[in-house]
């Protein structure tokens, strides 16, 4: 559903052979938290410092709302970054360093934000301020920002237009006594709509001239507005209600005269972010801003960052090594290493369903067995044999596959996939929901964009969105499943293709053929202990070593000589022995390389991946 | 810290023996009419204090400030850039060029002076005689004390924290402008120093004018040189503690200035 904001295409950065970052490709969503996670030396930080540009990659593309700015400098880009040692100058008061950009910036906004704060005061409608403030976002100097908004304002000010006819009048007239050009001039008021205030006789034509402007120009916010702007302070004034309000969002208020060097970590982690947010950028970089606080700030500060966000709606992206950080805060983390990305997903995805031993390892405890696939949902690890939930389809074997309505991202025509005439549209809560015609099958779609009936639409579904689910599930359970899905019939194609309403799809889907050599995560709280008859549990072991963590306990077990480890609630004794169940749904498989497989599963593959090459050729 | 106090110690003797007692004799001096240090005919007298209505004094003086004025602008025109491209260059021997500009301070720095005499005088290589001009008094008090304006501000900017200059960037500041804004700002105490160290040596020297002034230019320290050559060390004494005190005074001044300047803004800006 989400909009793209920010794009990396095939992006490679090497300091000589040291290559960090390797044909990276990457799309942040509007309005997210992204986190990028890694160990130290991942690339994690290199990314977020060509996106700030600070560094110049050797080869791809960074795309803003589709358009390329790998070419602007650093200075010019709607972005900003939180430093890691926040990098506040020492030789200015809070104050000053929030306000810092705003003064000092060439393309400062600060004029954008004073007239929208005026607008909001004198009462304009949300669409004309919108309006006003996407024309001034393509002008570049804060001068001209002012020119521009002093001009269209004068053009409607009654006042000004009235002024200007008083000097025709002047010019035309030469008035000199009341009794001359009264009668003209009742004309002319009479053509502008304008009373004529009550008159002694004895004021000379300047003075009533000054009594009409004023009294038009009470009514007039159009005039009012632009005397406000060109008031010498007004560029000082809004830097200081926006550093205010910068100031208050950071929880920070009173704090603008402190020197920097009397503010506690926590407090200058603030300033840093205040001064970075003040700008309104599109884009927050945070580059490990906690790593330099203690555990309880850096506990509490997660929330506030979370809460931050949330409340700017602007999208942050993140940077640590720290797995708890990544995945209290974030909406999408983007796991990294070797300066490639290893998963991208939710949280909860990528701590349940890790793609490979690194992911499973770094985010937190894993148990990784090596096994084997034995078919029909079969695994066999321990020397035993579990059941799992695994996707298990043949090539062309019919499926289910379920796209949820917020994920048909429409598009141009020309790029799209899927094309579509709207038979019925219905508008709730800021939101457009449509039936779509596709290819003779009506799809329930739900879009921000206005769309009408009988409009063509073109629609892409990104992989992650595709999901899949044997023909022989129920529906109705599918439907309980899948918020909103679209239930379609489909095809598994292999190797991560599915073909369903007459296209070919990539999904991130991932089969196993039987006897296929695989990885097995069982993550330590997902075991659940057997203590009554142990050998009615499927595994057995004797406690080795038992550690309280302060919530649970850590037990280690060794299970035929497999060291497992395990979390529970409740303390046992070393040397006992205790049966473990685990729920065939929190076993999760992941692929295994071509070298570590038997010679004919490596034949099955390769024979995959050459029909799927194939097949993309054709396309 | 307290336990470590007495390793002060050694200093403060060193600083009443050497520093203080002379001082304080020379004050006493200033209320005495003797030859030399010869203390026996030693009688009080108010001498000294009348030959200050002399005007070559406050001429010298001028003389001094004027040409201590001078050496600090060119030093600090000079010594700010070289310090700051040397500091921000990405050469891999900062340190090598850093003593290119010590080198020459290792020679003997009268031989240095009297190096340029030779230059300047007609007899050499140019055909015009520059000696015994202010110019080119000038021009020899800043070869010589160039090195002291870079070496502190060259200091500064390199501890200056590089993550400074790219919130500036970040926040859409262009270079130049970061430049005044922050680089300037943050390398005040090392121009300040510098400024110290380049201005104390420059009005008080006597050597440079001596031999490149020809006796044309005359500084203070010329003529307090000259006053205890004649064993006058009673009216020398008053003439070293007046300089003193002028130059203390200068110092003041300046680090007050330096100082307020950040409030003042400050205030400025409130008003």
């Amino acid at each position: 559903m989400a909009r793209k904001i920010l794009e990396l295409r095939g992006v490679r950065k090497a300091y000589g052979q040291n290559v960090i970052l390797d044909n990276l490709n990457l799309a942040i969503n509007e309005n997210e938290f992204v986190t990028f996670l890694g160990p130290s030396g991942c690339g994690k930080t290199t990314t977020l410092r060509i996106i700030a540009g600070f560094e110049k990659m050797d080869k791809g593309e960074l795309l803003l709302d589709g358009q390329e700015i790998e070419s602007l400098p650093a200075h010019k880009r709607p972005i900003n970054t939180v430093f890691q040692r926040y990098a506040l100058f020492p030789h200015l008061n809070v104050y000053d360093n929030i306000a810092f950009g705003l003064r000092n910036n060439i393309y400062s906004n600060v004029y954008d934000i004073g007239t929208m704060n005026l607008m909001n005061q004198y009462g304009f409608s949300e669409e004309d301020i919108d309006a006003l403030t996407k024309v001034l976002s393509h002008i570049e100097k804060p001068k001209d920002v002012k020119k521009y908004v002093i001009e269209k304002f004068s053009s409607e000010s009654k006042t000004i237009r009235l002024e200007n006819e008083l000097r025709n009048f002047q010019k035309e007239h030469h008035p000199k006594k009341q009794s001359q050009y009264l009668d003209s001039l009742k004309e002319l008021l009479k053509k502008e709509e304008v009373s004529l205030p009550a008159l002694t006789g004895e004021e000379s034509f300047k003075e009533v001239s000054k009594l009409l402007l004023a009294q038009v120009s009470k009514d007039d916010c159009y005039y009012q507005i632009i005397a406000k702007i060109k008031d010498r302070h007004f560029k000082e004034d809004t830097i200081e209600t926006e550093v205010n309000k910068a100031l208050k969002l950071v929880n920070l208020e009173g704090y603008g005269e402190r020197e920097i060097s009397s503010l506690s970590g926590g407090q200058q982690q603030r300033v840093a972010i205040a001064r970075a947010i003040v700008n309104k950028p599109r884009i927050l970089l945070l580059d490990e801003p906690l790593s330099a606080l203690d555990l309880k700030l850096r506990k509490s500060m997660r929330l506030e960052l979370r809460e931050m966000q949330r409340k700017l709606g602007i999208t942050f992206i993140f940077v640590t090594h720290d797995q708890e950080e990544a995945m209290v805060m974030s909406d999408t983390v983007v796991v990294m290493n070797d300066g490639l990305i290893q998963q991208i997903g939710r949280p909860e995805d990528i701590y349940n369903a890790p793609v490979n031993r690194f992911v499973a390892s770094f985010i937190g405890e894993a148990n990784i067995e090596r096994g084997k696939y034995l078919g029909e949902q079969k695994l066999q690890i321990l020397n035993k044999t579990f059941k799992v939930s695994v996707q298990d389809f043949k090539p062309g074997e019919p499926i289910y596959v379920i796209v949820e309505k917020g994920d048909f991202d429409i598009c141009s025509l020309d790029v799209a996939k899927l094309r579509g005439k709207v038979t019925e549209v219905t508008f709730d809560s800021n939101k457009y929901e449509a039936d779509v015609d596709i290819n003779g099958t009506t799809v329930h779609i739900e879009t921000d964009d206005k769309v009408s009936v009988g409009e063509e639409l073109g629609f892409l579904v990104a992989p992650g969105n595709i999901y899949c689910e044997a023909r022989s599930e129920n529906k109705a359970k599918l439907l309980a499943n899948y918020e909103d899905g679209n239930i379609l019939e489909g095809t598994y194609l292999g190797n991560q293709r599915v073909n369903f309403l007459g296209e070919n799809f990539r999904t991130y889907i991932t089969t196993f053929i039987p006897g296929e050599v695989v990885d097995a995560v069982i993550r330590p709280e997902d075991f659940d202990l057997v203590l009554d008859d142990p050998s009615k549990a499927l595994i057995q072991g004797k406690v080795v070593k038992t550690a309280f963590t302060g919530v649970s306990f850590d037990i280690w077990v060794d299970a035929d000589g497999q060291r497992l480890m395990v979390q529970d609630y409740q303390n046992v004794e070393v040397g006992d022995t205790i049966g473990l169940h685990v729920d065939f749904y929190e076993i999760h498989l992941m692929k295994v390389e071509d070298k570590e497989q038997p010679l004919e599963i490596q034949k099955i593959r390769e024979e995959g991946r050459r029909i799927a090459s194939e097949q993309e050729k054709e396309n | 810290m307290k336990k470590f106090k007495w390793f002060a110690l050694p200093y403060l003797i060193w600083l009443i023996l050497l520093v203080v007692l002379p001082f304080l004799l020379m004050f006493v001096l200033t209320f005495l009419s003797m030859n030399g240090m010869n203390f026996t005919d030693a009688a009080f007298s108010f001498d000294a204090y009348q030959r200050l209505a002399d005007p070559t004094v406050y001429k010298a003086i001028w003389n001094s400030l004027v040409v201590a004025f001078f050496t600090v602008v060119i030093c600090l025109l000079l010594g700010y850039p070289t310090a700051y491209f040397i500091s921000f260059s990405h050469l891999k021997h900062k340190l090598l060029l850093l003593l290119l500009l010590i080198l020459p301070m290792w020679s003997n720095s009268m031989l240095r002076i009297v190096s340029w005499l030779r230059l300047f005088s007609n007899d050499a290589l140019s055909s015009f005689n520059l000696v015994g001009s202010m110019p080119s008094v000038i021009f020899v008090t800043v070869t010589t004390y160039l090195p002291f304006m870079i070496f502190p501000i060259y200091t500064v900017l390199e501890k200056l924290d590089r993550s400074l200059l790219e919130a500036s960037r970040d926040l859409g500041v262009p270079a130049v402008k970061t430049f005044f804004k922050v680089t300037l700002p943050l390398s005040m105490s090392g121009v300040t120093s510098g400024i110290i160290m380049v201005f104390l040596p420059a009005a008080t020297g006597f050597a440079i004018s001596q031999t490149i002034g020809q006796g044309k230019i005359r500084l203070i320290g010329n003529l307090i040189q000259s006053v205890f050559e004649k064993n006058n060390y009673n009216y020398g004494s008053l003439l070293s503690i007046l300089v003193s005190i002028v130059i203390l005074l200068l110092v003041y001044l300046f680090n007050q200035a330096s100082k307020t300047q950040k409030q003042g803004w400050r205030k400025l800006k409130n008003a």
